[in-house]
C-alpha cells in the first residue's frame, strides 16, 4: 500500500509541472507541449512545407469555380470567371502562403500587438492608437457604400482569407502562432484599411517640425531655417518641363544665431513623437524608392520600358506577395500586392505598366489647442466658441486577456489630440481623413492608357503620396505626384506649430490635380524619380515639403544614365537597378583629397591621413563588395557631420538634429563659413580643410582599430556592410542575417543603415505588343520557414538578377511544365 | 527480452497514433492506461517512458525519410527560440520520456489491486 501511494505521488509531482508548462507556458516560454508536439506543433511546418501537386477547398461566395495555377517561382495565377470570385481567391492564396503576416501586420495597423506578445508591444500599439489610426479605419470603413465596388472588394477578399482560416486545423496554423501560443484570427473588412494606414504611417508619417524646432533652439530662426531649408539645394526635379533648372542652387548658409527661447518650448511638445524605438535625427531617407522609364524613342526594341524598385525595410516574408488575376475579357493583372490588400499594389496589365516611389509630401501639421481643463480637458476653443472634444477610452489588453493600460484618447475636429509637457496638440494628417485606395487599385487594374491610370489614381488615391509612373503599349511614359497635398493658409508652412484656436490656421483644401508634378511624353524621352524634390521651387504650386524628406543622389545618377543611352536595353534596365556606383561620392571625394594635401589640413599630415588620401584616390566611387574605399569614405562622412554640427548639440551633448548631406555639400563650399569652427576648442577657430582633413584621419584610425590593417582586406565592403533580412518576429533562426550584395548610401542600389532596408522588389517591363516583365523580391513566395520556398528568391537578390514573369493569358498559355501546383476552388456546396 | 521489445513497440505504436490523434496530451494519458492495465508487470513506468520517447523519435524522423525538411527546419526552429540544436531534439525525447512515465507510474498506483492468491492448505 505504501509503495502503491508513493509512486502516485511521484507520478503526480513530475507530471503536474509537466502538464502545467506544457499547456500554459512559463515566463516567456509558450505552452510547450503545443510548440514541441512532432505532429501538430512546430514541427508541423515541416509537414506542410511542400504544396500538394493537386489540392480543392470550397470558398462561400464563390459564383463559379477558380483555378490557381502556382508555377514554379510560387507566383499564382488565378483564373476566375467573375471579377469578385479573382480576389476572394487572392484572399485564400495569400492566406495560404502569409496567414502569419497578415495577421500580424493588421494588429499592428489596429494597435492591438500587445494581445499577442504583451506589454512589450504597448509603447508601439499606444503610439497607433493615440495617432488615430484605428479610429480612421472605421470612418473609412463606415463611409464605404455599400453598394459599391470597394465594400464588395474588402468582403471578397476576407471570405477568400477566412475561407482558408476556417478550414485549417490547429496542427496547419503557422509555426509562428504556436511560438506565441496565439490562434488565427478570423479577418475583418476593415484588417485590409488597417493595413492601408500602417503602409501609410510608414511613408508619410514625416513630423519634420522637430528638426527645425530644435535647432532653432539652439542656432536661432536664420541658420536653422538654413540648415533645413524647405528647398533642396540640389536639384533634380522628376517633371523636367519648365525652365530649365540649375542642379546645384547652393546658398550662403548664415552664421549661428542667438537661441531661439519660444521654439526650445515648442520643440519640446514634439518630444515623443517619433515611431517607438527611432532615434533622435534617425535616418527616414533609407524608404526611398526608384522609378523609370523610357519612351519607345529611346528603347533599343521600340517599345516604351519602365523599371521600379522600392525601397523598404526588408523582412521574411517579404512584405511583397506576387500574383497574376485574370479574368477573360475584364481584368489582367500581374504584380505584387502586400499581404491583406485586395488588389495589385504595383505591376502591369496588358497595356499599362506602374511603379512607386514615395513622394515625401509633407501632409501632417501640428496645432496648439487652447483647452479648458488642462488636466482633464472636455473642450477646446475655436473662434471664440468651445466645442466638445470627442473621447475614447482605449484598452490595451495583454495576452491572456488582462489589462495592461488604459488610456484616453481625444480628438478635436481636425484630428487626435496629444498631451505633451503641459501643453494639448491637435494634428491634421491626410492619412486619418476619408479616401478610396481600395477603388484606385482596382481601377489601375483596368486601366488601358497612362493617361486613364494617372487619372484614375488622382480620382482615388490620397495617401501616403507617391510618385506615380506610368508607361502604355502605345508608348506614352507619364509621371504625376499624386496624393492629398494640403494648402495651408497663405505666408505659412508645414514647419510651423499653428494656432488651434483660430480656424484661419487651417487647411484650405487640397491642390487641384493639374497643379500635382506631372509630366507626359517629356522631350528629353525618359522619365525618373528617386525621392528628389519632385518640383524646382520656381515652379511649385504651393509648399508641398520639405528638404529632409527628399534626396537627391540617386536621381542625378539615373537621370545621367539614362540622358547617356539613347538606345536602352531591359538589361540597362537591370543593371542600372544594381548600380554601386555613387554620385554622392563623386561630390564629397575631391574634397576629402584636397583637404588633406591643403596646408590647413596638414596639421594632420599623418601617416594615416597619407594613407587614407591613398585609398580614396584610388577608390572607383563603386560599392562593390571587394573595394575597401566605400567603408573609409562612409566613415570619414560620418565624423565629418559628427565634427561639423556641433553648434546643433544640446547642453547633454546630444545632437538634436543633423543636416542633410546636401546642406553639407553647399557648406564645404564656404570654406570660411563660421560652422567650420569647433566650439568643443575654445582658443582655436578651425576652418574647413582642417575639419575635413580631421574627419579623413579620425575616420582612417577608427577603422583601423575596429578593422585591423586595410592592406588585410579587413576593410572591404562586403566585410563591413551586411544586409539583413530580418523575420516579422525578428527571430533570427527564421530570418537571413550576414548577407553581402553590392550598393550603399545613395547609389541607385541602395544598402543604407544597418542593411535592414532596401530595394524590396525590383520590377522591369517592356510594354511591346506583348507584355514582357521581369522580377524579384529578397524572400520568397511562402511565409513557412521550413518551405524551400521562403527565401528561395534572396541569392537571385543578392546578385543583382531578375527572373522573367510568366503572364499567361488563359489556363492552356502556362506551360504544363511550369506548373507545379494546381488549386481548385469551388463555390461552397449547399447543405 | 523479445516479449519487452514487443511490448515496448506496441506500445509507442500506441504513443504514436495517440500523438497524431490527439496530440501531445495522449501521451501522459497512454501512460496512467498503460500503467493502470499492465501495472503488475515489471517496470510498466519505465517501458511507458522508453515508448513514449521512441514514438516521437520517429514521428519526427519518417516525415524526414520521405524528404520533408525536417531536419533542417529543426536547425531553424532551434535558432528561432535560441536554443542549441540538440537542446531542442533531447526535449523532444525527454518531454514524452518523463510525461509518459509519470502517466504511467499513476496509473499503477491507479490499478486494481490483484486478488490476493489463496492461501496453501
Amino acid at each position: 500500500m505504501t509503495n502503491r501511494i508513493w509512486r502516485g505521488a511521484l507520478g503526480v509531482l513530475v507530471l503536474a509541472p509537466l502538464l502545467f508548462v506544457a499547456r500554459r507556458g512559463a515566463g516567456p516560454l509558450p505552452p510547450l507541449g503545443a510548440l514541441i508536439d512532432p505532429v501538430h506543433g512546430a514541427w508541423a511546418a515541416a509537414l506542410h512545407a511542400r504544396m500538394l501537386k493537386r489540392a480543392n477547398a470550397d470558398v462561400p461566395g464563390l459564383s463559379g469555380t477558380v483555378s490557381v495555377r502556382y508555377d514554379d517561382r510560387g507566383v499564382p495565377h488565378i483564373f476566375a470567371s467573375a471579377e469578385l470570385d479573382a480576389y476572394r481567391a487572392l484572399g485564400y492564396v495569400v492566406a495560404r502562403d502569409r496567414l502569419f503576416q497578415l495577421d500580424l501586420q493588421a494588429r499592428a495597423g489596429a494597435g492591438t500587438l500587445s494581445e499577442w506578445v504583451g506589454a512589450q508591444a504597448l509603447a508601439f500599439d499606444r503610439q497607433t492608437r493615440e495617432l488615430g489610426m484605428p479610429r480612421a479605419a472605421e470612418q473609412k470603413l463606415a463611409a464605404l457604400d455599400t453598394a459599391g465596388i470597394s465594400w464588395h472588394l474588402l468582403q471578397a477578399f476576407a471570405d477568400g482569407v477566412n475561407a482558408y482560416v476556417d478550414r485549417l486545423t490547429p496542427a496547419q496554423w503557422p509555426v509562428e502562432y504556436k511560438l506565441l501560443g496565439v490562434k488565427p484570427d478570423r479577418w475583418q473588412p476593415i484588417n485590409s484599411l488597417h493595413l492601408f494606414n500602417r503602409m501609410g504611417f510608414t511613408l508619410s508619417y514625416i513630423p519634420d517640425e522637430t528638426a527645425r524646432l530644435a535647432a532653432r533652439a539652439l542656432v536661432g530662426d536664420s541658420a536653422a531655417d538654413a540648415l533645413f531649408p524647405i528647398d533642396a539645394p540640389i536639384q533634380q526635379p522628376i517633371q523636367p518641363a519648365g525652365p530649365p533648372v540649375p542642379s546645384f542652387a547652393f546658398r550662403a548658409l548664415p552664421a549661428p544665431g542667438r537661441p531661439d527661447t519660444a521654439a526650445a518650448q515648442l520643440a519640446s511638445l514634439f518630444r515623443g513623437l517619433r515611431p517607438p524605438g527611432e532615434a533622435a535625427g534617425a535616418d527616414r531617407q533609407h524608404f526611398a524608392s526608384n522609378n523609370w522609364a523610357v519612351g519607345p524613342a529611346r528603347s533599343a526594341d521600340g517599345h516604351a520600358l519602365l523599371a521600379n524598385d522600392p525601397h523598404l525595410d526588408l523582412t521574411l516574408p517579404s512584405i511583397w506577395y506576387e500574383a497574376q488575376l485574370v479574368v477573360p475579357g475584364k481584368l489582367d493583372v500581374y504584380g505584387v500586392t502586400i499581404p491583406g490588400l485586395p488588389g495589385i499594389v504595383l505591376g502591369f496589365n496588358r497595356d499599362v505598366a506602374w511603379g512607386f516611389t514615395n513622394t515625401g509630401a509633407d501632409v501632417l501639421d501640428f496645432y496648439k489647442e487652447t483647452v479648458n481643463d488642462p488636466a482633464n480637458p472636455t473642450r477646446y476653443e475655436v473662434d471664440g466658441t468651445w466645442r466638445p472634444l470627442e473621447r475614447r477610452v482605449v484598452v490595451y489588453r495583454g495576452k491572456h486577456g488582462e489589462v495592461l493600460a488604459t488610456d484616453t484618447v481625444r480628438y478635436t475636429y481636425r484630428g487626435p489630440l496629444m498631451h505633451r509637457f503641459g501643453e494639448w496638440v491637435s494634428m491634421r494628417w491626410t492619412l486619418l481623413e476619408p479616401s478610396h485606395e481600395v477603388r484606385a487599385l482596382y481601377d489601375a487594374a483596368h486601366a488601358s492608357t497612362a493617361r486613364e491610370f494617372l487619372d484614375v489614381m488622382a480620382r482615388s488615391f490620397f495617401v501616403p503620396a507617391q510618385n506615380m509612373l506610368v508607361a502604355d503599349r502605345h508608348g506614352t511614359i507619364a509621371i504625376r505626384s499624386t496624393g492629398h497635398f494640403p494648402l495651408r493658409p497663405p505666408g505659412t508652412n508645414g514647419l510651423e506649430i499653428f494656432d488651434g484656436s483660430r480656424s484661419s490656421n487651417d487647411w484650405r483644401g487640397y491642390w487641384p490635380v493639374d497643379h500635382y508634378p506631372q509630366s507626359v511624353d517629356p522631350a528629353q524621352g525618359f522619365l525618373a524619380s528617386a525621392n528628389q524634390q519632385p518640383e524646382a521651387p520656381h515652379a511649385q504650386y504651393a509648399y508641398l515639403g520639405d528638404e529632409r524628406a527628399y534626396d537627391p543622389w540617386r536621381a542625378l545618377d539615373i537621370n545621367q544614365l539614362l540622358r547617356g543611352n539613347a538606345k536602352v536595353t531591359v538589361d540597362d534596365m537591370r543593371g542600372y537597378q544594381v548600380s554601386p556606383l555613387s554620385v554622392r561620392a563623386r561630390q564629397f571625394l575631391p574634397f576629402f583629397v584636397a583637404a588633406a594635401e591643403s596646408p590647413t589640413g596638414g596639421a594632420y599630415a599623418t601617416p594615416a591621413l597619407q594613407s587614407a588620401v591613398r585609398i580614396l584616390s584610388r577608390w572607383n566611387e563603386n560599392y562593390t563588395r571587394d573595394n575597401g574605399g566605400a567603408a573609409l569614405f562612409e566613415q570619414a562622412m560620418q565624423d565629418l557631420r559628427d565634427f561639423t554640427w556641433d553648434e546643433l548639440d544640446d547642453a547633454q551633448g546630444h545632437r538634436v538634429a543633423t543636416p542633410s548631406d546636401e546642406v553639407m555639400l553647399e557648406l564645404l563650399n564656404q570654406p570660411q563659413s563660421t560652422w567650420w569652427d569647433d566650439r568643443r576648442t575654445p582658443n582655436v577657430v578651425e576652418t574647413r580643410d582642417k575639419v575635413v582633413a580631421h574627419a579623413l584621419a579620425a575616420a582612417y584610425d577608427t577603422l583601423a582599430a575596429r578593422y585591423g590593417d586595410p592592406a588585410a582586406n579587413g576593410w572591404t565592403w562586403d566585410q563591413i556592410a551586411k544586409v539583413n533580412i530580418r523575420h516579422l518576429l525578428r527571430l533570427p533562426g527564421f530570418s537571413a542575417l550576414g548577407l553581402v550584395t553590392d550598393g550603399g548610401r545613395g547609389t541607385l542600389n541602395p544598402a543604407p543603415g544597418g542593411g535592414g532596408a532596401g530595394p524590396s522588389w525590383r520590377l522591369v517591363v517592356d510594354l511591346g505588343p506583348h507584355v514582357k516583365a521581369w522580377d524579384t523580391y529578397p524572400g520568397g513566395q511562402s511565409g513557412n520557414p521550413a518551405s524551400p520556398e521562403y527565401e528561395d528568391r534572396i541569392p537571385q537578390w543578392l546578385a543583382g538578377k531578375l527572373s522573367p514573369a510568366l503572364v499567361p493569358g488563359d489556363t492552356a498559355a502556362l506551360p504544363a511544365n511550369r506548373v507545379r501546383a494546381t488549386l481548385t476552388l469551388a463555390p461552397e456546396a449547399r447543405r | 527480452m523479445s516479449r519487452t521489445l514487443l511490448r515496448v513497440g506496441l506500445l509507442a505504436l500506441a504513443f504514436a497514433l495517440g500523438t497524431y490523434a490527439f496530440g501531445w496530451m495522449a501521451v501522459p494519458v497512454v501512460g496512467l492506461v498503460w500503467g493502470a492495465l499492465a501495472g503488475h508487470s515489471r517496470r510498466p513506468a519505465l517501458h511507458a517512458g522508453v515508448a513514449a520517447a521512441a514514438a516521437w523519435a520517429a514521428l519526427l524522423l519518417v516525415p524526414a525519410l520521405t524528404g520533408l525538411p525536417t531536419l533542417t527546419f529543426a536547425t531553424r526552429l532551434a535558432a528561432a527560440i535560441q536554443v542549441p540544436g540538440w537542446a531542442l531534439w533531447l526535449a523532444e525525447l525527454v518531454f514524452p520520456l518523463l510525461t509518459g512515465w509519470a502517466g504511467a507510474l499513476l496509473g499503477t498506483a491507479l490499478a486494481p489491486r490483484r486478488p490476493a492468491a489463496p492461501a496453501a492448505e
